[in-house]
């Protein structure tokens, strides 16, 4: 002991890990808070097997404890975030590398385009359509009596909220799930996912092209275009922020990605996390009031993003331990949001913290790469939650069917998430 | 005549960049918002500096009504 950078016991890709990582990140904190992983043969030909590597990864480091992750991501110069966020080193796509994928100065610039449109104030006009969906998906499976939350609520929830901002008309979005799918499954995948995420990706350009040119034409024509997000981005009023079209692709394909597992799993493990603590829900079925600061625990408690990467620009030193330059740093949100110096009795899950003290966790990041769509994400979760609990009151776990977690590195959620629950005209 | 702060909250996203830079100007609301505690507590150059660093383009800080960052 004494070396902090290795500590054994700790594989950041074993199924244990992924099964119920807590225990593990409690043990790191404690003992090793900067560890360092020397990745096998097998994982450096998968996660170096994407075409925009620009030098393979054979190690990072997993930073746990709070306040280092703060001081990390707070220090963007030194903890760059252009070579992406995952393990892999990307090659620098200067001006085109977006938002989670670029330093400055264009991170800046992009933030203030695609930023508008995830505003509060842009969000509050997009509630009631979700509320509606919401709604609308419920009516379609009460009479049942049972469902599974994961795709027919979450994901739905989640797929219909992007698509909503992105001004793609229902008839399209399956077309959009699938690119989705196949973009998110190259995310430390293998060669065939990365020849279909590219795939996937000259699709969604096309689609998007052609939806951009016809958009342009009316505007030339001085004809009106539908007030969404594509429209901000394309119609930019600032000559010098404005995108150009392998921007404005990239933009559609992070926020098809990004908001979608992101609040499927954001949903499912509320919905979760409510249905296994009685007393928690019973507080918030009492007073629903406590809904903004109980889905700020959820998202504390079980984040669906585990950890983003950085890229040091030069060496460094974390928590007296040293990392050289040009490494991949992994920063635990979800270890961060369990640390006690951080919040008292940080592994119970309790929805009436004190607001203050719960809004400093890094379940959205934190500093100037924060979620871009926190608000959006937000109002998706606290739309989908009451909704849900307030019209089929009796809702529970699927006591014949237990839920699936979901086998990722990147996420925690639930692959199946079956519910039942007394369907409308037949209570007791 | 000292600047004048303010925080859009139909922009702040909670990003808490001004927060971490600046702990005795700002602070973080029951929202999860920023609010301003006191604008004095840092010199002109530096709240000016700080407030162009938010992510989400929430911080407007004026001179005698003036504005000096943000409002675009």
């Amino acid at each position: 002991m004494g070396d902090l950078t290795d500590h054994d016991g700790y594989d950041p890709y074993s199924f244990e890990v992924r099964k119920d990582p807590y225990p593990q990140y409690e043990e790191l904190r404690k003992k090793c808070p900067v560890h360092h992983h020397g990745l096998d043969s097998v994982d450096v030909e998968r996660i170096n097997a994407n075409p925009l590597v620009a030098r393979p990864t054979t190690e990072f480091w997993s930073v746990t404890r709070y306040q280092d992750c703060v001081e990390i991501l707070q220090n963007a110069a030194l903890f760059a975030s252009g070579q992406g966020p995952g393990p892999e080193r990307l090659v620098a796509l200067d001006g085109i590398g977006m938002l989670i994928y670029a330093d400055e100065p264009h991170h800046s610039r992009q933030r203030r385009i695609v930023g508008k449109g995830f505003s509060p104030r842009m969000v509050e006009l997009v509630a009631p359509k979700i509320q509606a969906l919401a709604d609308e998906l419920i009516d379609g499976f009460a009479d049942r009596g049972e469902v599974d939350a994961t795709p027919e609520y979450a994901n739905a929830i989640a797929m219909g909220g992007i698509c909503e901002m992105l001004g793609v008309p229902a008839s399209d979005r399956p077309l959009f799930r699938r690119w989705t799918e196949e973009t998110i499954a190259a995310f430390g995948g293998n060669t065939e996912t990365y020849e279909q995420s590219f795939a996937a990706l000259m699709e969604l350009s096309q689609y998007f092209m052609a939806e951009i040119e016809r958009r342009r034409e009316r505007v030339a024509g001085g004809k009106d275009v539908p007030d969404d997000i594509l429209s901000a981005l394309i119609f930019s009023p600032y000559e010098e922020r404005q995108f150009n079209d392998v921007e404005l692709i990239m933009a559609c394909q992070i926020l098809l990605v990004a908001g979608n597992d992101t609040t499927t799993h954001a949903i499912g493990n509320a919905i979760n996390l409510l249905c296994t603590h009685p007393e928690e829900r019973a507080k918030l079925e009492a007073d629903w009031s406590l809904l903004d600061n109980a889905m700020e625990e959820v998202i504390r408690f079980e984040p669906p993003v585990q950890g983003l990467f950085r890229n040091t620009t030069a060496a460094t030193e974390v928590a007296g331990c040293p990392i050289p330059d040009d490494a991949k740093v992994r920063v635990m949100y979800a270890s961060a949001n369990r640390d006690s110096d951080y919040l008292p009795d940080a592994d119970e899950f309790r929805i009436d913290r004190d607001p203050k003290a719960l809004r400093r966790h890094l379940g959205f990041g934190f500093g100037n790469h924060a979620c871009l769509g926190s608000a959006m994400g937000r109002m998706e979760l606290r739309t989908a939650v009451r909704t849900l609990f307030s019209r089929l009151p009796d809702v529970g776990l699927d006591p014949d069917r237990p839920p699936q977690r979901l086998d990722a590195f990147f996420m925690r959620g639930f692959e199946t998430l079956p519910l039942r629950w007394t369907p409308p005209g037949r209570g007791a | 005549m000292s600047l004048e702060v303010r925080i859009d909250d139909g922009l702040c996203l909670g990003a808490q960049r001004c927060v971490y830079l600046a702990p005795a100007v700002f602070d973080l609301n029951a929202n999860g918002q920023a609010e301003v505690l006191e604008a004095g507590a840092l010199s002109d150059d530096e709240l000016i500096a700080v407030a162009r660093q938010c992510p989400n383009f929430a911080i407007t800080v004026l001179r005698d009504g003036e504005v000096v960052v943000g409002g675009d």
